[in-house]
């Protein structure tokens, strides 16, 4: 069949008109594809927005303003700031900056972080990536180095909770290094005192279940103390060794570490209640 | 067709054979054609679909309608929200659940005894009863989800937990004479629930939270120092504002003891009454300042040193007299000082009772509170007041008012003059109404280290909170019964405002029938119970509000101070 120029044509025609139909078909059925992702996108905005409405809800509900002022009275006590707690301009501010007098009270310090005594290192410790053993842990530990001041696992504070002052524990910055996840490279010497240590330092420690591994820890902290003590404020650890001691014999020597005394004085004079002995 | 070429040459029974093979295939091929036919037609008419689905999108869109609460959020001032829709559990029984056989899985009375275990409040009979009937109902609503799961627990199908739309109030009790209610039908029926409900129902406008003057730090504060003041003083009942003294827009509004809207139960429903509002009080010696403006303003006292004299005062068989005798002559700063009645009386005289009458009622005495939640109607004296009228009004008597009143007069009183109408709306900037002027600035100024002087000196030393200056007048009245007062049952009011050098805020403490107590040292007027109650409240709530403590600064009151002896009073 031959093909006259126009049929040509009019089949070219319609073959364009077909693509382009189909085209837009097609075109059309993309944005209503993209149109319906939308849709379904909105309802799921609509829907993390109920949910964010109930969890607000939840969170209003449970921290409306009655049960944060019973929360304020049992538990933090806050009161209104009185006028001495606001300052009137920058030159009150900078009049804070005058160096101390000769006789001003010591400073209460709510940040430290004391160095590390000599010989320890802050760098967490090699660990072989094949073994995957810390380097150095197969050594004998008649080798090993004293235990580090570092290495107090989390839970030595519970041992620790009748050794230090209340400014103490506030300042103290916890060095969270791996040692904390090993406490086998704590020292093992003397095992008999250990225990007892902790229960004088802490009477609930026993009670309490969780304090396993108190008698282990209580060990951690014996090692650190002189250290500490050095770093130590030496007025402010006698201050604290007096006023942690008022019964027990007196302190005779103002240098004595800190942590002997709160771990054995609070102990005798008012068991149980050494947090407050050592605030006073 | 081999077959039937042959057949139809041999016999003509095999014809009929053909004839009837014939027709079997001829209903076959129809059925085949019919079948594809049909097939075909739900093709097309699936591609259509596909086709028209993919041109025009799905047409039912309900955009508008997602997120939409069904009845808008009402918030403080800073947004806090105060009552929302919130999609509660309900628990309802469906004794359909199971199909046509019994409605539970167990017993009527096992389910019902699992069911008050985990509400201990529920009646095991009645709920036995209403499981038994076999009728679908509401078993409880508004449950808790951990309460949901915990009857999910107990495998009865019967029981279902849709989530229903609820008004919730989030901060259970708090203002919660001001949010009001809500009727069962979805309508507030009370305070701004009643108020907005146009506005919260109407779809157009439901979508933005209402928001409202109040601040919910500040109301809290005063509730809670209000209650404990009503504890420490035994008092039937308690009520306070604070009051923004430049718009007329109310913190905080308490009325105690209140009830919580999220439960609604026979004991809380004496509670709904509101008493900064609905109840009518006959405010005691919190009028003497206003009596003193406007005395001040007409003329009458120019000289703050003039001496009255302060014996019990005779006038037509009716005698005044002050809580304790305060010698011979008072000067008017001490009356204050001391809350004299019988030198307030005496200048009210001299003032006169339409000079007095005409501010009071321009003060708006003689009308329902400009405020949006339904008030009571004051006890006013119409037409011209006689001598003793005038005189018992200037100190609080025979003139009964809601604390509200009160707190727009003391706003007036001390923002140089200027009286407004009180709001529960947040107002912007420029919907401040203009007010309208009562008193010139001076009388104000003067008003502001006479009411300051209360406060350091005198009567209101106990609201005197370190570094916020303020000032303010007690109220002890005795209420008013069918005959006379009664003795026992006082109104205590403590009226103030601070900062004194640049008064911002109004604060009224009210306390209903205070008894005295060992934390009152056995006192019942408003120096011991009222004026403690603002004294804790404004540290409370001053540094939130923008205003910091600053003992250095304080109205200046030199020119009054040598004025004033010293002696105690009411």
């Amino acid at each position: 069949m031959m093909l006259t120029r126009s049929h040509a044509r009019s089949i070219g025609w319609a073959a364009i008109l077909a693509v382009c139909f189909a085209l837009t078909v097609a075109l059309s059925f993309r944005v209503n594809a993209v149109k319906s992702q939308v849709r379904l996108t909105e309802r799921r905005i609509a829907q993390l927005q109920v949910e964010n409405g109930l969890l607000e809800t939840e969170f209003e509900t449970r921290a409306n303003q009655q049960q944060l002022t019973a929360l304020n009275e049992v538990d933090f006590g806050y009161q209104a700031p009185t006028p001495a707690q606001y300052f009137e301009s920058e030159r009150q501010l900078a009049d804070l900056g005058k160096p101390r007098g000769p006789d001003a009270p010591p400073m209460i310090r709510v940040a430290a972080n004391d160095a590390p005594p000599a010989g320890t290192s802050v760098l967490p410790a090699m660990v072989n990536p094949l073994t995957g053993k810390t380097l150095g842990a197969d050594q004998p530990k008649a080798d090993k180095p004293e235990p580090k001041a570092a290495a107090k696992p989390a839970e030595a504070r519970l041992a620790e909770r009748g050794s230090a002052t209340l400014v103490e524990r506030l300042s103290r910055v916890e060095q969270l290094s791996h040692m904390e996840k090993s406490p086998k490279v704590i020292d093992r010497k003397v095992p008999g005192l250990a225990p007892r240590l902790a229960a004088k330092a802490d009477p609930k420690a026993k009670a309490d279940p969780k304090a396993k591994s108190a008698p282990k820890l209580a060990k951690a902290e014996i090692k650190p103390a002189p250290a500490k003590a050095k770093a130590a404020d030496p007025k402010l650890t006698s201050r604290l060794a007096k006023a942690a001691a008022p019964k027990s014999a007196a302190p005779k020597s103002a240098a004595k570490p800190v942590i002997k005394v709160a771990l054995k004085a609070p102990a005798k004079a008012h068991p149980g209640k050494s947090d407050r002995v050592a605030i006073e | 067709m081999t077959s039937l070429t042959v057949s139809t040459a041999i016999s003509s029974g095999r014809v009929q054979l053909v004839n009837v093979r014939q027709y079997t295939l001829l209903v076959a091929k129809l059925r085949v054609w019919f079948v594809v036919a049909a097939f075909t037609f739900i093709g097309v008419v699936a591609l259509f679909r596909i086709a028209w689905l993919g041109v025009s999108g799905d047409g039912a869109d309900s955009r508008g309608m997602v997120g939409l609460p069904p009845r808008g959020e009402i918030v403080d001032r800073n947004g806090v929200p105060l009552a929302r829709a919130f999609p509660a559990y309900s628990l309802w029984y469906n004794p359909k659940a199971l199909g046509d056989g019994p409605a539970l899985v167990k017993s009527p009375a096992e389910v019902a005894a699992a069911l008050v275990a985990i509400f201990p409040d529920e009646d095991y009979a009645k709920l036995k009863a209403r499981l038994a009937s076999g009728k679908p109902q509401y078993l409880r609503r508004r449950i808790m989800p951990e309460d949901a799961n915990r009857i999910h627990l107990l495998g009865e199908p019967a029981l279902e937990f849709p989530r229903e739309s609820e008004r919730y109030y989030p901060q259970g009790s708090m203002a919660a004479h001001v949010l009001g209610l809500i009727g069962s039908n979805g309508h507030g029926r009370l305070g701004m629930e009643a108020v907005l409900d146009k506005q919260l129902t109407d779809p157009a406008a439901r979508g933005a939270p209402a928001v409202l003057s109040l601040d919910s730090r500040v109301q809290g504060a005063l509730e809670d120092e209000l209650l404990k003041g009503m504890h420490l003083s035994n008092s039937k009942g308690a009520g306070g504002i604070v009051l923004d003294v430049d718009t007329g827009e109310v913190l905080a509004l308490a009325s105690l003891p209140s009830y919580n809207p999220n439960l609604i139960d026979p004991a809380s429903v004496p509670n709904i009454f509101n008493r900064v509002t609905n109840q009518v009080y006959e405010l005691g010696s919190v009028m003497k300042p206003i009596t003193v403006a406007t005395a001040i303003e007409a003329g009458v006292i120019t000289d703050m040193a003039k001496r009255y004299p302060a014996g019990p005062l005779q006038i037509g068989g009716f005698t005044i007299h002050d809580s304790h005798n305060f010698g011979a002559s008072l000067n008017v700063p001490e009356a204050l000082i001391h809350s004299s009645n019988i030198v307030t009386a005496q200048v009210a005289d001299q003032l006169g009772g339409p000079r007095l009458k005409a501010t009071m009622e321009a003060l708006g005495f003689n009308r329902r509170p400009d405020i949006e939640l339904p008030a009571g109607f004051p006890i006013w004296r119409k037409g011209e007041w006689p001598r003793i009228t005038t005189m018992t009004v200037s100190y609080g008597h025979g003139l009964a008012l809601t604390p509200m009143h009160l707190a727009s007069a003391y706003a007036a009183l001390v923002n140089g003059g200027i009286w407004r109408p009180a709001t529960l709306r947040r107002l912007a900037p420029n919907e401040v109404p203009a007010g309208k002027r009562i008193w010139q600035a001076s009388t104000s100024a003067r008003m502001r280290q006479l009411l300051r002087m209360i406060v350091s000196v005198g009567t209101g030393r106990k609201a005197d909170a370190a570094g916020y200056r303020v000032g303010g007048k007690t109220g002890s009245a005795e209420k008013a019964t069918g005959h006379g007062y009664a003795k026992s049952s006082l109104i205590t009011t403590f009226a103030a405002a601070f900062p004194m050098d640049k008064p911002r805020y109004v604060i009224i403490a009210m306390m209903d029938e205070p008894q005295g107590t060992v934390a009152t040292s056995g006192q019942r007027t408003a120096a011991w119970n009222a004026a403690p109650v603002v004294g804790r409240v404004v540290p409370r709530i001053g540094p939130l509000l923008g205003i910091m403590p600053d003992a250095t600064r304080d109205v200046d009151i030199s020119d009054l101070a040598p004025l004033i002896g010293n002696g105690d009073g009411e």
